[in-house]
């Protein structure tokens, strides 16, 4: 970003306030992928090349328009408070307050469970994984009694192996001990 | 911060007990031995379900099985122009439990071209036997302007990408007969490029026997020429063969191409199988594939058997693997578009 | 003719037939709640079953089963957010919102009785095209296929509402997803990264699922307290409610069943783009555009009708020349052959009465998915007043298992973690998911038929009917949304709170 832009920033302190920083630093990375992906493609004969250097040249172009229109251009910063009744309001409105409301906390939780799941999905394979998550979810998140959570964990893993196993004969994920 | 330290503690409780599962199936390893009695054999599919290969291997498992005592199931791993899964079983163990059903020509001519993606060496695979080979059938629409071998210079060819056995037959055929023929890429699959032969928008397009049949016989397409050995269906019965119609020149690479082609359909194991395990299943695949019942379904369906053993077939894949110069150049151009 | 509509009837009417009908469309029904099997995996595994059968009780097993897939798929995507089919993406983006005010039953309703009234209307095309089939394929080749993958990409702006800004940048990032792999014409891998798993692309189903369910995933994780997840008890007696709403909206019902049946005739295009089409024009055309995405009763409709008739019309090209257009028609295909049958001009005259039976297969199997629909609303309904937390470990199952059985590969459960995490951050930000879906399921398309169309007629393909046909209606749409949108600017800014929704 050139000094010139930053100080026509600066002039503005009101307008770089209700630039949306998120649509900044997401428009800002797409920009660098479309680029990138228009250098890779350079290096392509002719025929494999176009298509890929017109995609990316478009997409470039409408991120570089928009980061123009959201830094230069910024809407107000937030819609107003409205008094519309929750369950009028829309679906991407109601998901956009519901994950805006959520503490560092809570995604670190999230993470931390599935990001185990899947850890233990690439070590000990889904039947394990299915099992250790369902019992210390149900057991730690939700609540519930011991006997629950291994009943319900049972029953999930059983059903799976019925299916897959013994019914379609399809193959699951192993994991790196190969246990399926 | 209660949550979070549960979560921790899931992670936690969860990377132990991968742990302790860990050394306890590294602790037991069956002795091995020759025979496969009640074990699970998987045999590989590089394709999607739905074409010839994933058939012969649907119609193949529960006879194999039976033979072996063992349950054999059916396993597609498409990728990379079956590559991607022959590089897996490749690296999985020689016990007898991971076989693959390989596309010969493919499964060759990617190993000799040396091809991106290309991790093993073809001659050093357990080959089982050969389960079916048909021959390629150049076929052209109905219009009748191309009825000989000559009229097909200056014509264009269709086919799905580089690579593909219809692009190597296009990229063989232009030269050893001097075509000068354009090869048009990229139909989304074999089907499509037939069907903009019968819509004339393309001339020739080549691929296997079995494929071009049901075209052949609803009238829409028009044999003009067969590549390998001609299996005797009545269809092609009098359409001249590669070999009668290449100069004397050209000759050599021409019987080489024949072969390559006639590699057909190909069941393997990984390198390094013992003696024993490999006899087993070669007997067994042998037992399997000619049972005369079998041979007759199977003929019935649309998918007729032709059986090679698997010494001969590791033959074959040697003197593939060993083409002179002159074709291995001939390959590598068709594998780099 | 006549005398073999009945005799296709008889057929398909036999014990026997009906026997692997209803076994059909019971598997159909549990395999298509799941991700990723379904369609072509199940097909494939049911073919053995089929070896010495008579060819109409073996269709009655197949193609009952496949039928029943699309319309199964529709009640994952409205129980759970989750995409149970590919083309039950378009359902999750008024089914699940339906579901989460409460009205799950109402929603299954509608999905049950539009895509009933879809999958007849489509055997019904099936039928009527018998005589003129054959000409009719002689006429689609490349061109006709990219005009249609134009078609589709001019509905980016319908199904991006919020910032159409945002809309274009979406669908290129789908685009140049699309773009990964073995390119079509030189054999040459892009943006692989060395990377041999990318080989082939990346596939639809890890996206859909990450993308649409990852997100709803997350939010059934940490959804605060433990009641149950709606703000409104559910309320079942609103099935007769869905089916009457459908009825209500019939002429929609219709013209989002002949975008099914007609965009399902094209080889190669199939269900996962007509899903948008149709869903497009139905948000187009509507009164009430700003209730899509939040649980319109008419996005419903659309999803549902258009999801099942392409069946009927994805059987014209098999039928006729043996080209199957998609995977599944792939294995159909191969069942062909298995059974004695020579797709092609045969199919039209000698075995005509097998012809008409697969259009009575088409017809019973979904009236009687209908009943087991019916029968199994109730009990579905009821999963949606379980405590959201209960559902986690099984909707995580159900995330790695459809991603995994896809193709068979673990690559592909990354992929959709990868696609799970951009879902989410589109969701926290307000980024439109459904362009980049649509980039994805089009970019191919567009690449591929574009480059073929030139090789084979240089630009005389601009010219040819079908195309230009197309070309008209794509000129129409856009003037009708100037049109639209000039008249409607003002009021338009004002309800722009108040639309969005997934898309």
């Amino acid at each position: 970003m050139s000094t010139e832009v930053i100080s026509a920033i600066r002039a503005a302190p009101g307008r770089w306030a209700r630039v949306n920083k998120s649509d900044l630093i997401i428009t800002a990375l797409l920009l660098v992928v479309f680029l990138a992906a228009m250098t890779m493609a350079t290096e392509w004969k002719p025929l494999a090349a176009y298509f890929p250097l017109g995609v990316s040249a478009l997409g470039a172009a409408a991120s570089a328009t928009f980061l123009v229109r959201v830094l230069f251009f910024p809407r107000s910063a937030e819609a107003p408070k409205t008094n519309i009744p929750e369950e009028a309001r829309s679906m991407a409105d109601q998901e956009y307050e519901f994950f805006r409301s959520l503490t560092t906390r809570d995604w670190i939780v999230a993470v931390a469970w599935l990001g185990g799941f899947y850890v233990a999905l690439a070590v000990a394979g889904i039947y394990v994984a299915m099992a250790v998550f369902t019992v210390a979810y149900l057991k730690l998140q939700a609540s519930r009694s011991w006997f629950f959570a291994i009943v319900y964990a049972a029953l999930l893993a059983g059903i799976t192996f019925l299916i897959f196993s013994t019914l379609l004969k399809l193959p699951l994920p192993g994991g790196l001990l190969g246990l399926t | 911060m209660q949550k979070v330290g549960m979560g921790i503690a899931a992670l936690i409780t969860v990377a132990v007990l991968a742990g302790c599962s860990s050394n306890a199936a590294s602790g037991d390893t069956p002795d091995a031995e020759t025979s496969l009695e009640g074990q699970t054999i998987t045999l590989v599919v590089p394709f999607d379900p739905g074409g010839g290969y994933d058939a012969y291997a649907r119609m193949l498992a529960p006879l194999l099985g039976e033979e072996l005592g063992a349950t054999v199931i059916v396993e597609n791993r498409p990728g990379a122009g079956g590559i991607l899964a022959t590089n897996e079983v490749v690296n999985s163990k020689p016990d007898g439990r991971t076989i693959a059903l390989l596309n010969g020509p493919g499964h060759l001519g990617s190993a000799i071209a040396e091809a991106d993606g290309v991790l093993y060496d073809a001659e050093k695979m357990s080959y089982i036997g050969q389960i079916s080979s048909e021959p390629d059938v150049v076929v052209t629409n109905g219009g009748g302007e191309i009825e000989s071998a000559d009229d097909m210079a200056g014509k264009r060819f269709a086919a799905t990408g580089p690579g593909s056995n219809e692009y190597i037959d296009a990229v063989v055929l232009n030269e050893l007969l001097g075509l000068d023929s354009e090869v048009i890429t990229g139909f989304a699959s074999s089907n499509e490029a037939s069907l903009n032969v019968v819509q004339k928008n393309v001339d020739l397009h080549s691929r296997s026997l079995g494929s071009q049949l049901p075209g052949i016989k609803a009238g829409d397409l028009v044999p003009v020429l067969v590549i390998g050995t001609n299996s005797g269906e009545s269809e092609i019965a009098n359409v001249p063969n590669l070999l009668d119609v290449v100069p004397s020149s050209s000759k050599e690479l021409a019987i080489l191409h024949s072969a390559l082609v006639s590699s057909g359909r190909i069941i393997a194991a990984p390198p390094g199988m013992d003696e024993g395990m490999l006899n087993l299943l070669r007997d067994a695949f042998e037992a399997a594939v000619t049972d005369e019942a079998f041979q007759k379904s199977a003929a019935e369906s649309g998918r007729p058997i032709s059986f090679m053993g698997g010494a001969d077939m590791q033959k074959l894949v040697s003197g593939v693997m060993g083409s002179p110069k002159a074709y291995v150049e001939l390959i590598k151009k068709a594998y780099s578009g | 003719m006549l005398d073999a509509i009945g005799a296709g009837l008889a057929q398909a009417v036999t014990p026997m037939s009906l026997l692997m009908l209803l076994i059909g469309v019971v598997i159909g029904f549990f395999v298509g709640i799941l991700p990723g099997l379904g369609g072509a995996v199940t097909l494939a595994l049911l073919i053995p079953v089929t070896y010495g059968m008579d060819p109409v009780p073996a269709f009655s097993l197949l193609l009952g089963m496949y039928v029943v897939c699309a319309i199964a798929g529709d009640f994952t995507s409205i129980l759970f957010g989750i995409p149970g089919e590919p083309t039950s993406a378009a359902m999750v983006l008024d089914g699940y919102p339906m579901n989460k005010k409460g009205q799950a039953g109402r929603a299954l309703g509608a999905s049950l009785s539009s895509s009933a009234v879809g999958a007849i209307f489509g055997a019904l095309v099936l039928m009527a095209l018998i005589p003129v089939m054959r000409p009719l394929m002689l006429g689609i080749s490349a061109p006709e296929l990219f005009a249609a993958g134009l078609l589709g990409l001019t509905f980016i702006a319908a199904l991006s509402a919020g910032s159409i800004h945002k809309g274009v940048i979406m669908a290129a990032v789908g685009v140049l997803i699309a773009l990964v792999g073995i390119d079509p014409n030189l054999g040459i891998p892009r943006y692989t990264f060395d990377n041999l798993h990318l080989w082939e692309g990346i596939g639809i189903v890890p996206v859909v699922v990450g993308l649409l369910g990852g997100a709803e995933v997350l939010q059934t994780m940490l959804e605060k307290g433990s009641g149950p997840k709606q703000t409104a008890p559910p309320h079942l007696g609103g099935i007769m409610v869905g089916v009457k709403d459908s009825f209500r909206n019939w002429w929609l019902m219709l013209r989002t069943s002949a975008i099914g049946a007609g965009l399902g005739i094209l080889p190669g295009l199939g269900g996962s783009v007509s899903q948008f089409v149709a869903y497009g024009h139905a948000k187009q055309t509507s009164k009430h555009p700003e209730e899509f995405g939040n649980g319109s009763i008419e996005g419903v409709i659309a999803a549902g009708s258009t999801t099942a008739a392409k069946d009927g019309g994805a059987l014209v090209p098999t039928i006729a020349f043996g080209i199957p257009g998609s995977a599944s028609m792939a294995v159909l295909l191969g069942a062909f052959l298995i059974l004695g049958l020579n797709p092609g001009p045969e199919m039209l005259t000698e075995q005509l009465d097998v012809t008409l039976s697969l259009v009575w297969i088409i017809v019973l199997s979904t009236l009687v998915a209908v009943v087991l629909g019916a029968l199994l609303i109730r009990p579905l309904a009821k999963l949606t007043s379980v405590s959201g937390k209960l559902l986690v470990p099984f909707l995580i199952a159900m995330l790695t298992i459809g991603a995994f059985s896809y193709k068979n590969a673990g690559e592909d459960i990354w992929v959709m973690l990868a696609f799970l995490a951009i879902g989410v951050v589109a969701a926290r930000f307000k980024w439109p998911r459904i362009p980049l879906l649509l980039g994805l399921v089009l970019g191919e398309l567009l690449e591929r038929y574009f480059m073929v169309s030139y090789a084979l007629f240089e630009w005389d393909w601009l010219s040819r009917p079908g195309v230009v046909l197309v070309e008209v209606a794509i000129g129409a749409m856009i003037l009708l949304t100037a049109i639209r949108v000039a008249r409607k600017k003002r009021p338009a800014r004002k309800v722009g709170q108040l639309t969005g929704g997934l898309v």
